[in-house]
């Protein structure tokens, strides 16, 4: 936990840092980079719950757009239409626009979450990158409306996610150990022992513990 | 109180005896208080208008300083930054160009710089009349301090065939510094023995008032280019205070000192010289002379002294025949003054270097000189005026001014907005200022960009201005041309012009192919509101003949109808399901247009498709109310007729540099052949890097005109020590 809000005061500290860099440097150019999108509106709001990632308030993050990075901004990923949004001085909400934006971060309970853009031939949108070596581990976290207002009850948002796999430039969706294994494309006896002598307990519930081995088998093919 | 105590103490100057006294009398913490506040007060307006106010230094190393109208300067741009002495590696355009006799531009030129210094060649016109040309170069943020703040240099051009009269340029003399910073007082005085070996001698002259009126008190501020030195507080007991001072302790160059009365008010100013260490700056070998049509070879090594753990350095080389450059200054010399100082010392380095100069000499210059950088009236009332030219870093600026159509008109707080004619739209706006002015940023790169500027809300506007990115500010001239001034062809200078005739007769030239290191890849363009609502493409569907049945039949959300008043184009807000109250933003290959005729008049046949953003869309501050873009199959904006209040230009932002090239005796026969090698610059080089060896080896033919010939290297260290190094080969 302490560690945890270390990194979140490093990351703070480092936005401030580009504040007073180059990133204010030139004002207007740059708010026209980083402001440019869509006025968003809440189409959903009848639906129970809400359409974004972790929190419907705005946090602390991050953006990079065609390669240039602002800092210190507070945003909203929304899972439902995957789309970032940010907040205007005037209370609106824009939607920034996609096809710019490279990459993005947001802080939720003293962690920090990388997000990356994925071309539109592949995955489409942002996935969250949990892992990015030789070979890469993302999730794709999504909102669906789960349609229940012809029983008389308010439609409620409900999210899923999808754990992927990037290897060689293929995509591989993973659901558990097994299919992991299968598109390491590695001896299996070689990631067992490695399993049982890290002692790694591997579950689909938590993605991020696919790392290890990941990262094992990324060292094994240098 | 403690702490002033420490300070004196640690006054190794001081007189002994007078030490003890001093302590004596700094026994109340009421003065050490207003010591401190003072000394800091000083101390931070200094470094905030060091940090607000920059200064930047230019250097060109052009490879002769004489030419025939009708040649090609070499030259290589170095930019400094004034404060560290090192490369400005941040900046990356200059501007260089030529003025005629009459004070006015005959070439210009933006530069790219990398790292600090920028290549590059002016073709001089063969219709310029012989005179003295002056070379000037500065980048965008030097502008806000023209004319003062560029480099200047003079360069004699000749032209066999105009040449009735040698026209040359006189600038007004600068002010004496004495007269223009100091308030007039005769109960202080400051003069300064520079004389002795190792020490700095300053010595305050007092008058009991002074010191009556002061608590005996006065400051002592010394700083070289932007660097404090030494700032202490002083107590003046009797008439005459003598100080002495390391000079170890002062930055090698031009010391400014300053002397405070008790209240912080300049009372004395005096600039000194404080020579740095002479040391070997490279080692050259070659042989002292050669045949025609031979290989010279030059090897260059830089002594450990100059660069000990460094990865060497990057240096210009020009070969060129003695009358052509010999007085050319060096950068080192150069760097001394900067244009900090005016134009005065300029012209005294053109005749010798600093290091011939007596100390009397070097004094009695400087008494005459003042900084048109650190100038204590700006700098105590932290007035650091507004800087309209922005530093180009990352773009390039495009300045302009919207023209109203009458003077009633506001001009200030308007959108200005460009486009990039295209199948990708792109736009950007900008607001004018109070004088009705904008910037707009471009991106620095060596293509022909096509842009259209307008403003954004052409009410009242009847047109958009784009100025020029040269300075237009120049230091107040005269144009001597009399028919005394008649030109003088020396014998040098006609072996010169023939030179050029044969090369020209024979076509021999040494603009070589573009430098490619230095292109800038490509972005791809992404359209600037991303993906639309609606996309149609138009052969997707049957022909319609005209573009508002297009837009009745195809596309949903948006109308064009013909109305009582004209035509008329609406989007719907796709949440309300209402016409907006504003009009959308129009479009036709990603250029804004006013006129909904405009794009109800172009046939359908021309269109490729149709692109539709249906919710309002900010880019800045500026909203879209919906967007339709008409994107033509030219994509080149040329159906619709470009309106008087816009300006379309084709704009470069720099040009690439070319190689030097120069004549290969390699073999048998070139060595036979007919065609005569005259070359005035017998070889060009803008970047020899020794690596990390310190060592370079630099190879080229000689030609066919014996005579003396001066190697001229000038160049940076890794770390940004400045190299100047001259020598001389003979070709027999």
């Amino acid at each position: 936990m302490r560690s945890g809000r270390i990194i979140v005061l490093f990351f703070l500290i480092t936005i401030s840092h580009d504040l007073s860099g180059s990133v204010v440097q030139d004002t207007m150019s740059q708010i026209q980079v980083l402001y440019n999108g869509r006025i968003w509106r809440n189409l959903y709001y009848m639906v129970e719950g809400d359409q974004f990632l972790f929190t419907d308030s705005f946090l602390q993050g991050r953006i990079v757009i065609r390669g240039k990075e602002f800092s210190n901004l507070t945003l909203k990923y929304d899972i439902f239409k995957d789309e970032i949004l940010i907040p205007l001085k005037t209370g609106r909400i824009l939607q920034v626009n996609k096809q710019m934006v490279d990459s993005f971060t947001i802080v939720w309970q003293n962690r920090i979450y990388h997000f990356t853009k994925i071309p539109e031939d592949s995955l489409k949108g942002y996935v969250h990158v949990l892992y990015k070596g030789k070979t890469s581990l993302y999730i794709k976290y999504i909102k669906k409306i789960e349609k229940l207002a012809d029983q008389g009850k308010y439609d409620k948002f409900y999210q899923t996610s999808q754990t992927y796999y990037v290897k060689d430039s293929i995509i591989h969706s993973i659901s558990g150990k097994k299919d992991l294994k299968k598109v390491m494309g590695v001896d299996k006896d070689l990631i067992n022992s490695f399993i049982r002598k890290s002692r790694l307990k591997i579950s689909k519930n938590n993605p991020e513990s696919y790392i290890p081995l990941i990262r094992y088998i990324d060292n094994l093919s240098q | 109180m403690t702490s002033l105590m420490n300070e004196l103490l640690m006054i190794r100057y001081f007189k002994p005896g007078l030490a003890i006294a001093f302590l004596l009398l700094f026994s109340g913490g009421t003065n050490a208080q207003v010591v401190s506040d003072i000394k800091g007060s000083i101390t931070q307006k200094f470094l905030h208008y060091c940090k607000e106010v920059p200064r930047q230094e230019i250097f060109v190393h052009t490879d002769r300083d004489t030419y025939i109208a009708g040649e090609d300067l070499w030259f290589k741009i170095y930019l400094f930054n004034r404060k560290t002495n090192k490369p400005q590696t941040d900046e990356k355009i200059a501007y260089i160009e030529v003025l005629n006799p009459e004070n006015r531009p005959v070439v210009q030129k933006r530069i790219l710089l990398d790292n600090g210094t920028g290549p590059g060649q002016i073709s001089l016109p063969d219709t310029l009349s012989s005179g003295i040309y002056t070379l000037r170069a500065y980048t965008s943020w030097m502008k806000n301090f023209m004319p003062e703040n560029c480099y200047m240099e003079e360069i004699n051009v000749y032209n066999a065939f105009r040449n009735k009269a040698f026209s040359k340029i006189s600038y007004s003399d600068q002010v004496d510094v004495n007269k223009l910073t100091i308030p007039a007082t005769s109960d202080l005085f400051l003069d300064v023995n520079t004389l002795l070996a190792d020490n700095l001698e300053i010595v305050i002259s007092s008058t009991s008032t002074y010191r009556f009126d002061n608590k005996n008190i006065f400051y002592l501020f010394i700083q070289t280019h932007g660097n404090i030195d030494h700032f202490t507080a002083e107590k003046a007991l009797s008439d005459k205070t003598i100080l002495t001072l390391p000079k170890s302790l002062l930055t090698p160059g031009i010391n400014q000192i300053t002397i405070f009365d008790a209240s912080g008010r300049v009372m004395k100013e005096r600039l000194i010289y404080t020579a740095g260490k002479p040391h070997q700056e490279i080692i050259l070998t070659t042989s002292s002379s050669s045949g025609t049509r031979e290989k010279i070879t030059l090897g260059m090594e830089l002594p450990d002294e100059l660069v000990k753990g460094l990865d060497g350095a990057d240096v210009s080389v020009s070969v060129i025949p003695e009358k052509s450059g010999e007085n050319k200054i060096t950068l080192t010399d150069y760097m001394l003054f900067g244009s900090e100082f005016g134009m005065r010392p300029l012209s005294l380095l053109k005749s010798g270097q600093i290091s011939g100069m007596s100390n009397s000499q070097i004094d009695s210059l400087l008494l005459t000189l003042k900084s048109n950088w650190i100038d204590w009236s700006k700098i105590l009332s932290d007035e650091t005026g507004f800087m309209k030219y922005k530093h180009e870093t990352e773009y390039h600026y495009l300045s302009g001014s919207l023209i109203k159509k009458n003077a009633q008109a506001s001009g200030s707080g308007r959108y200005v907005v460009m486009s990039v004619p295209g199948k990708v739209a792109r736009f950007q706006n900008a607001k004018t200022d109070d004088e009705s002015d904008f910037d707009l940023k471009v991106r620095i790169d060596d293509r022909v960009k096509d842009l259209v500027i307008q403003p954004g809300d052409p009410d009242n506007i009847s047109g958009t201005k784009i100025e020029s990115s040269f300075s237009e500010k120049y230091i107040p001239s005269v144009p001597v041309r009399s028919e005394e001034s008649i030109i003088e062809m020396t014998q040098d200078i006609n072996k010169m012009s023939t030179n050029y005739q044969v090369n020209k007769i024979y076509g021999s030239t040494s603009l070589g192919p573009p430098v490619n290191k230095l292109i800038v890849p490509e972005i791809k363009p992404v359209r600037f509101y991303g993906k639309p609502d609606v996309s149609l493409i138009m052969d997707d569907y049957i022909k319609l003949p005209v573009m508002e049945e297009v837009f009745f039949e195809l596309i949903a959300g948006a109308t064009l109808k013909k109305k009582k008043a004209g035509y008329e184009i609406a989007v719907f807000d796709p949440i309300e399901n209402k016409i907006y109250t504003v009009p959308p933003c129009l479009m036709v290959d990603g250029v804004i247009i006013y006129s909904p005729a405009d794009i109800a008049g172009i046939d359908p046949e021309l269109v490729e498709k149709i692109d539709v953003v249906k919710d309002k869309y900010y880019v800045g501050d500026y909203l879209f109310y919906g967007i339709i873009n008409v994107v033509t199959r030219s994509g080149d904006f040329s159906s619709v007729t470009l309106p008087e209040y816009a300006t379309r230009l084709q704009y470069k932002v720099y040009e690439p540099p070319l190689t030097f090239t120069s004549p290969d005796y390699s073999s048998f026969d070139k060595q036979l052949s007919r065609v005569p090698d005259f070359r005035n610059t017998l070889y060009w080089n803008p970047s020899v890097q020794t690596g990390n060896e310190r060592r370079a080896v630099i190879g080229f033919w000689s030609c066919d005109i014996k005579s003396k010939y001066i190697i001229d290297i000038q160049g940076v260290t890794s770390d940004g020590r400045m190299v100047s190094y001259r020598s001389d080969i003979r070709i027999e």
